[in-house]
């Protein structure tokens, strides 16, 4: 199976055949040994915790890093040994990040002609081509987007499906996605799905990296899951049970957290008639020691809420009250005397200063006055304890953010206002990008600051996240509040059609 | 045990030796150039004199490369400087001698100028949000422009009474006065971007404003003080200059912007690598300077120096993108072998 030749056995339905793939990062194996094959016309989900190995496999595919040993068939064709990113492409091979790698300042047409190359008329470049292609690969998707938009104007999920379209544009037999819908809100995850099916229906081999059950289980027809760069579970996904790939990924098994029956917590929060640049008219109430999720489709406003808390976007009419009292923040710093906690949903860009040590960002702006000596050793001490105690690895309070894992980083920025204890916490897709370990502690430090008397927003569309985590969920439409249910009353489906149609 | 974790220890004990090489590798290389040059050029170089005329030289250097790195702790650059330097050290001449102003009234009205100047550029830069590379570029050739229009054109060399010339040529206990101001000035800026809640805030609105917006900083204002630090530190460079030329003119100062960028950012790969620092940016500004003064001892020829500077300039840009790279590597390794672990 090394060389190049076509294998005699080869079974014609394989579009990528990886057999023994081996990497070993300074004396630390990645990946020992992995047989991995997609085959036509499926969608394969490749799951694993961060560091399992499954960013390594997708870079060796990719020709990104060169491998340490193992082959790779696309199309019952051998990849050379250490091929490069352009053989690879020649193969049929797509990728789709989740830095989707657009340029925003072109257009769509322009985007797609960076990758199939500009087509010319003499040795000017012939727009009109361009165009055409662009229409032709955006029609393959039936999706109405206007070639000659920019970019940066359409919404994400529209520029994931550029972005895929671009990687159609010449005919990919294989498709690999790694982690797609981490930006998306829920309708542009079923557009991108609904778009995927058909690619599948078509024959295309598709790979689905993601860290989220519900999606994997709606849309994959097989599955593999690494850990420890080993591949430790393969097979048809009506053959495992969410329990059993759960224990899979982990490696142990997962107790689900408890949920509470009822909530008797005092009203603290209160929104009256509340309008915004988006809300129009939302009434509710949250309650002291309760996790509240907020959830609904993008532009429903449901983030707006969590803004309009911290500061961020602005009351039009109504009012906000906490335990009583009038509040009308004009920044964070405001909503921090209050006793209020944000946590952005994008950690590596608003909730972080990535090439600060893990020791600033916990004191990030600490609470000393303008002139008072801080001082490194007793801050140091005070930050080694509060990483180990909410279980960040490594817990050494100089290494540099940029180094930890989505898991581990998001601990750090749930840490900065836990450690001090703060009366309400909001979180912006608190998960995104964690994985399954991590989400679940996450979950819980969530849930046991709730039970020592704060009150816990969850703003997320993340409907698997919201039946696990919280006591209470409200559901946004049209910038007004729709549902509001208890955590007895909570299903995905439920809450996928309170998102979508009147109550 | 797995049998590799020999294998990764000795590489993180090579990593880590890399590191601390990384840390003090330009102060060790510029002890080499002092060895080396003493031994080539021992009747010129290994001078008491020659060390104490390095020591004083710099000392403007160093000021600027102050004022340049402290808007770029915040993420922004301050290309005026130069200009507030050469404007401050006309005015600061210009009041004593064309006006006979007293000394130390003129010396504060300059320095009360430069603090203005610098409050324009954060007006500028926070208020009207034009990018301050684009800003500090035009308000410094406005700032430029008053200088041509107060000298003419012209040095000024109207007479300059010696109490204010000592200022910069004073040598309190035979050490150069300039350099006492320099330690001064580190020492206190040290103490607040290393020690204080400020200089804690003012890196995290470098290292990202949005973050640092939602934990609660009001960015705006630091980097509003950062410009006027900034233009506060190059007056006081532009009076040690004015005191110790005691004449002024107008083409004077413009070549020490670059110099003073390469202090900051080869100061930004050294001592604290991977941030703009105090002592990191006075470790680099002298390394250049004395790997310069000794080459021209050697015999390198006049249009050395600004080749040399901006090649310094690119290099340690270029050192902290590579090492940057390298952390993310060595992380990386570190995280599998944590994970493996388990």
């Amino acid at each position: 199976m090394t060389n190049g030749a076509v294998s005699e056995n080869y079974v014609s339905d394989v579009v990528l055949d990886i057999r023994g793939l081996r990497k070993v990062y300074g004396g630390t194996v990645a990946l020992g040994g992995v047989d991995f094959s997609v085959r036509r016309g499926e969608i394969h989900a490749l799951l694993g915790e961060n560091g399992a190995g499954k960013s390594t496999l997708v870079k060796l595919l990719a020709g990104v890093e060169p491998c340490d040993g193992g082959a790779i068939m696309v199309d019952g064709q051998a990849l050379p040994v250490n091929h490069t990113s352009r053989e690879v492409d020649g193969a049929g091979v797509a990728f789709i990040h989740q830095q989707i790698g657009l340029v925003g300042d072109m257009t769509v047409a322009e985007n797609i002609a960076l990758l199939s190359g500009y087509p010319r008329r003499a040795a000017f470049i012939d727009w009109r081509a361009i165009s055409r292609l662009a229409a032709e690969a955006l029609e393959r998707m039936r999706v109405d987007i206007n070639p000659d938009e920019m970019v940066a104007n359409l919404p994400v999920s529209a520029q994931s499906v550029v972005a895929i379209a671009r990687a159609l544009a010449r005919d990919s037999k294989l498709l690999i996605l790694d982690e797609p819908t981490a930006s998306l809100t829920v309708d542009e995850v079923a557009t991108l799905f609904g778009i995927l099916r058909r690619l599948r229906d078509e024959g295309v081999g598709i790979v689905l990296i993601s860290h989220r059950l519900d999606e994997v289980r709606a849309l994959c027809d097989r599955v593999t899951v690494l850990r420890d760069g080993e591949v430790v579970g393969q097979g048809a996904m009506s053959d495992v049970s969410d329990a059993a790939l759960v224990e899979m990924i982990v490696g142990h098994e997962v107790e689900r957290l408890p949920i509470k029956e009822s909530v008797g917590g005092e009203s603290f929060i209160e929104f009256k008639n509340l309008t915004g640049r988006r809300l129009r008219g939302v009434t509710a109430r949250l309650n002291r020691g309760e996790v509240v999720g907020i959830t609904g489709l993008s532009g429903s406003g449901h983030t707006e809420i969590g803004s309009v808390l911290f500061g961020q976007a602005p009351i039009v009419g109504g009012s906000v009250s906490i335990g009583g009292c009038e509040y009308r923040p004009a920044s964070a710093a405001d909503a921090i005397a209050n006793g209020i906690g944000f946590v952005p949903g994008d950690r590596n860009s608003e909730g972080a200063a990535v090439e600060l040590s893990l020791r600033e960002n916990l004191y990030l702006n600490p609470k000393e006055r303008l002139f008072r000596l801080l001082r490194r050793n007793v801050e140091s001490r005070r930050a080694r304890m509060t990483l180990e105690k909410f279980d960040v690895r490594p817990p050494e309070p100089e290494a540099v953010f940029s180094t930890l894992s989505g898991g581990n980083a998001q601990k750090v920025v749930l840490a900065r206002w836990l450690a001090e204890g703060t009366d309400i916490l909001v979180l912006n897709d608190p998960t995104a990008a964690v994985d399954i370990g991590a989400r679940l502690e996450i979950h819980r430090l969530l849930r046991a600051a709730a039970a020592e008397g704060s009150l816990v927003i969850v703003i997320t569309s993340d409907m698997e996240e919201v039946e696990q985590l919280c006591d209470r969920v409200l559901v946004c439409r049209g910038g007004q509040m729709v549902a509001d249910l208890s955590a007895a009353q909570v299903s995905v489906e439920q809450l996928t059609r309170y998102c979508y149609e009147a109550a | 045990m797995k049998p590799h974790e020999n294998v990764s220890t000795d590489r993180d004990k090579v990593g880590a030796a890399a590191a601390q090489l990384g840390k003090y590798g330009i102060l060790i290389l510029m002890l080499g150039l002092i060895v080396l040059f003493s031994a080539l050029k021992p009747e010129s170089f290994a001078t008491f004199n020659n060390y104490r005329a390095i020591l004083d030289n710099q000392t403007i250097v160093v000021l600027l490369a102050f004022a340049a790195m402290t808007p770029l702790i915040v993420g922004q650059f301050d290309l005026s400087i130069a200009s507030v330097l050469s404007l401050s050290h006309i005015f600061v001449v210009g009041f004593i001698g064309k006006s006979h102003v007293n000394v130390a009234l003129a010396v504060f009205l300059t320095l009360l100028l430069s603090i203005v100047y610098g409050f324009v550029n954060a007006i500028v830069v926070v208020k009207f949000k034009v990018d301050a590379f684009v800003a500090t570029l035009a308000t410094g050739s406005v700032i430029g422009g008053v200088g041509l229009w107060y000298t003419e054109g012209k040095t000024l060399y109207n007479p300059v009474p010696k109490s204010f010339t000592d200022i910069a040529r004073g040598r309190p206990w035979g050490i150069p006065a300039t350099a006492i101001y320099v330690l001064l000035i580190a020492l206190v800026l040290w103490i607040v971007l290393s020690n204080l809640p400020a200089g804690r805030r003012m890196y995290a609105t470098g290292g990202s404003r949005r973050a640092a917006q939602l934990t609660g900083i009001r960015t705006d204002r630091y980097v509003m003080a950062a410009f006027v630090v900034s233009s506060f530190l190059a007056g006081i460079a532009g009076v040690i200059l004015g005191s110790r030329l005691g004449t002024a003119s107008p083409a004077t100062g413009s070549t020490l912007l670059l110099p003073a960028f390469a202090g900051a950012f080869l100061g930004a790969t050294t001592i604290r690598p991977g941030r703009f620092n105090v002592l990191g940016t006075v470790v680099a500004v002298y390394a250049l300077s004395i790997a310069i003064s000794g080459l021209q001892q050697l015999g390198a020829p006049v249009w050395f120096e600004p080749v040399f500077n901006g090649s310094a300039l690119a290099i340690s840009v270029a050192l902290s993108g590579w090492a940057v790279r390298l952390r993310a590597e060595r992380a990386k390794s570190r995280q599998l072998k944590i994970l493996g672990g388990e």
